[in-house]
C-alpha cells in the first residue's frame, strides 16, 4: 500500500541517513552478544550434563581379573552410561608413547589398569552414587570424572553469558537513546509542522505514529544489516572453530534456537526504534503548553 | 458556541497585549473583528483556535471550559474548528491537493473519501487547474484561497479567518465572502477578521472592534453609523 503523502517529510531528514547505520552498527554487537549468549548456552548445558566429560576407571597395577570384571560391571550398569571398556595395551601404548616412546619399555613397566567409559548423549550420571557402588564392589578402583574441573568450565561459559547479556543491555540501551535524541531532533526541526498539525486538530497519538513508523523502518533496516553481517561473521568463526577441532568445545554453534533469535532480531530492533520514537513524542509533547 | 469572560492574554512574560475581553458568538451567527494593525485580531484568534492559553480569565467553548480540557480534548475540539491563517502557514512540500486533504487525514477519513471532497473544493475557489501545484508556485491570492479551501474542507461549526481577503482583488474577495456566507447558512459560525472598512461596510454583519487590546464596542452596522 502507498503511504498516504505526509505533512511530516521525516524520510528527508538526516536522521532517516544516519539512523539506519547507526542501528545497524548496535544490532551487530547485539547480533554478535545474542549468538554469544546461545552457543555459551549450548556448551554449557553439554559439558554440564557431562557428555563430554572423560571419565575413566582406574584400578592399581596387578588387580585381579575379579576386581577388574566387578568394576567394569558396576560401570556398565550404571545409568547413563553407555559403555564401559578395559583400555586395551595398544591403546594404552599409544597413550602414552609420547612420554615413553615405542617400543618396549612399557611391558617391564607397572601400568595401571584404566576402564574408559562412555555416557549416553544427553544423560545425566550420577557420579557420585556410581562411585559409592564402585567401592563396594571394588574398593581399590577409583573414579576419575573430572567433575570438579568442568564445573570450572561450566562457571566460566556462566560468567561469559553473564558479560554477553550486559552487552546486550547495553548495546540496546544505547540504540534506544539514539532513538530518543533523533526524533527529539526530528520534532525540533518540525516544530512549525507540528504546530500546525496541533491547529489542525491532531492529537499527541496522531504525531506519535507518524514518528514511529518512520523509526520503526529505519530500524528494521538497521537490524538487517547489523545482523547479516553478524551472520556472515558467525559463519567465518564457525568455521574457524570447526577446523581448530578444539576437543573442548563440543557442538559450538547456535542450533536453530539461535538462528531463529538472529532472524527476528530485525523485528525486535523495528519494534524497538519503534517504541522509543512514539515515546520520546508522547513524553515531549506532553509538555508543550 | 463561544463565551468570553474578562479574558487576558500574554505572550510569555510579556505585556498583556489583550485586557478584560467579554464576549459570546452564537450560533450560526457572522461576526467581523476590526481594528488598527497590532490591536490584538490574531491574537483572539488564536485563544479562540485554541493556539495559547490565556493568562486570565474563562473561555468556553462548545459548552466545554478549554482549561479543564485535556489534550486529547483539545485536538477534538479544534477538529470542529477552521482556520485561516494570516500567514496561510501551507506545507510546502505537499500539493495544493495534499494540503487541503491534510485536516481530513487527520480525523481519520479514508482516502477514498478524500479525493472526490477536495477537487470539488478546489475547483470551487478558483483552482481546479492548480491540482498538484506546490504552495511556492502560487500567487498570494491563490495561496490564500488554498488556505482557505484547508479551512473549510472539514465543514468546521466554527470558522476563524486572519484577514482572509488580504491578499485578493475585491472580486475575488467578494468570491471568498459569498462562501462564507453559504457556509453559514448551513450552520458555520463565522469570525472574520479584517482591517479593510469597506468590506465590513458592504455586509450586514456585526463588528467588534478591538483597540490596543481591549474590546472597544460590539457593533452592528446601523449603530456604527
Ligand atoms: N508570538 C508573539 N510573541 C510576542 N508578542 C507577540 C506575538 N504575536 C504578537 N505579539 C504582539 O501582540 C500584539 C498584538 O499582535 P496581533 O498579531 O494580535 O495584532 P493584529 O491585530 O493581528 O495586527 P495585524 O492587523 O497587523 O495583523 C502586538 O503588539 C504584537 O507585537
Ligand atoms: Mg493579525
Amino acid at each position: 500500500m502507498r503511504r498516504a503523502p505526509s505533512a511530516l517529510e521525516l524520510r528527508r531528514d538526516g536522521a532517516a541517513r544516519y539512523l539506519p547505520w547507526t542501528i545497524g552498527l548496535k544490532m551487530f554487537f547485539a547480533a554478535l552478544a545474542v549468538a554469544g549468549m546461545v552457543a555459551l548456552e549450548r556448551v554449557a548445558s553439554t559439558w554440564e550434563s557431562g557428555a563430554n566429560a572423560v571419565v575413566t576407571v582406574e584400578l592399581p597395577a596387578g588387580s585381579s581379573a575379579a576386581m577388574i570384571d566387578a568394576a567394569l560391571e558396576t560401570m556398565r550398569r550404571t545409568v547413563g552410561v553407555a559403555s564401559a571398556e578395559l583400555l586395551s595395551e595398544d591403546a594404552m601404548a599409544d597413550l602414552l608413547s609420547p612420554w615413553l616412546g615405542a617400543g618396549d619399555a612399557m611391558q617391564d613397566l607397572p601400568l595401571p589398569v584404566l576402564i574408559d567409559v562412555r555416557i549416553d548423549e544427553g544423560e545425566v550420571v550420577d557420579w557420585a552414587e556410581a562411585e559409592a557402588r564402585l567401592y563396594e564392589a571394588a574398593p581399590e578402583a577409583s573414579l576419575e570424572t573430572g567433575m570438579v574441573w568442568v564445573e570450572r568450565l561450566v562457571d566460566f561459559a556462566r560468567l561469559g553469558q553473564l558479560l554477553a547479556a550486559i552487552v546486550l543491555m547495553v548495546v540496546v540501551a544505547v540504540a534506544a537513546l539514539t532513538v530518543v535524541f533523533a526524533t527529539r531532533s526530528g520534532l525540533a526541526i518540525h516544530r512549525e509542522t507540528v504546530e500546525l498539525l496541533h491547529l489542525l486538530g491532531a492529537s499527541d497519538g496522531y504525531l506519535a505514529r507518524e514518528f514511529q513508523w518512520q523509526a520503526f523502518w529505519l530500524g528494521i533496516r538497521g537490524g538487517v544489516g547489523g545482523v547479516l553481517c553478524a551472520g556472515g561473521a558467525l559463519v567465518v568463526i564457525g568455521f574457524a572453530a570447526g577446523r581448530m577441532e578444539a576437543p573442548l568445545l563440543p557442538n559450538v554453534g547456535l542450533g536453530v534456537v539461535g538462528w531463529l533469535l538472529l532472524i527476528l532480531l530485525p523485528a525486535l530492533s523495528g519494534l524497538l526504534t519503534m517504541a522509543a520514537a512514539r515515546q520520546t513524542v508522547l513524553h515531549d509533547l506532553a509538555r508543550v503548553p | 458556541m463561544v463565551r468570553f469572560e474578562n479574558v487576558g492574554m500574554r505572550y510569555g512574560l510579556g505585556p498583556e497585549v489583550l485586557r478584560d475581553i467579554s464576549f459570546t458568538l452564537e450560533p450560526g451567527s457572522f461576526q467581523f473583528l476590526t481594528g488598527p494593525s497590532g490591536a490584538g485580531k490574531s491574537s483572539l484568534l488564536r485563544l479562540l483556535f485554541l493556539g495559547y492559553r490565556p493568562s486570565r480569565g474563562l473561555i468556553t467553548m462548545f459548552g466545554e471550559d478549554v482549561a479543564e480540557a485535556d489534550r486529547e480534548q483539545l485536538a477534538l475540539l479544534r477538529q470542529r474548528i477552521g482556520v485561516v491563517f494570516q500567514d496561510f502557514r501551507l506545507v510546502d512540500h505537499l500539493s495544493a491537493r495534499e494540503n487541503v486533504a491534510l485536516p481530513l487525514r487527520i480525523a481519520g477519513v479514508g482516502d477514498e473519501d478524500i479525493l472526490a471532497p477536495v477537487t470539488e473544493l478546489l475547483d470551487w475557489v478558483g483552482l481546479g487547474d492548480k491540482l498538484d501545484a506546490f504552495p511556492q508556485t502560487l500567487s498570494g491570492g491563490e495561496k490564500q484561497r488554498l488556505a482557505i479551501a484547508r479551512a473549510v474542507i472539514r465543514r468546521p461549526r466554527l470558522l476563524l479567518a486572519d484577514e482572509p481577503t488580504g491578499n485578493v482583488d475585491g472580486v475575488n474577495g467578494r468570491r471568498i465572502l459569498r462562501l462564507f456566507e453559504a457556509l453559514n447558512d448551513l450552520g458555520t459560525t463565522i469570525l472574520l477578521a479584517t482591517h479593510d472598512e469597506r468590506l465590513i461596510a458592504r455586509y450586514a454583519h456585526p463588528c467588534m472592534r478591538l483597540v490596543a487590546g481591549q474590546l472597544l464596542e460590539v457593533a452592528t452596522r446601523e449603530a456604527a453609523q
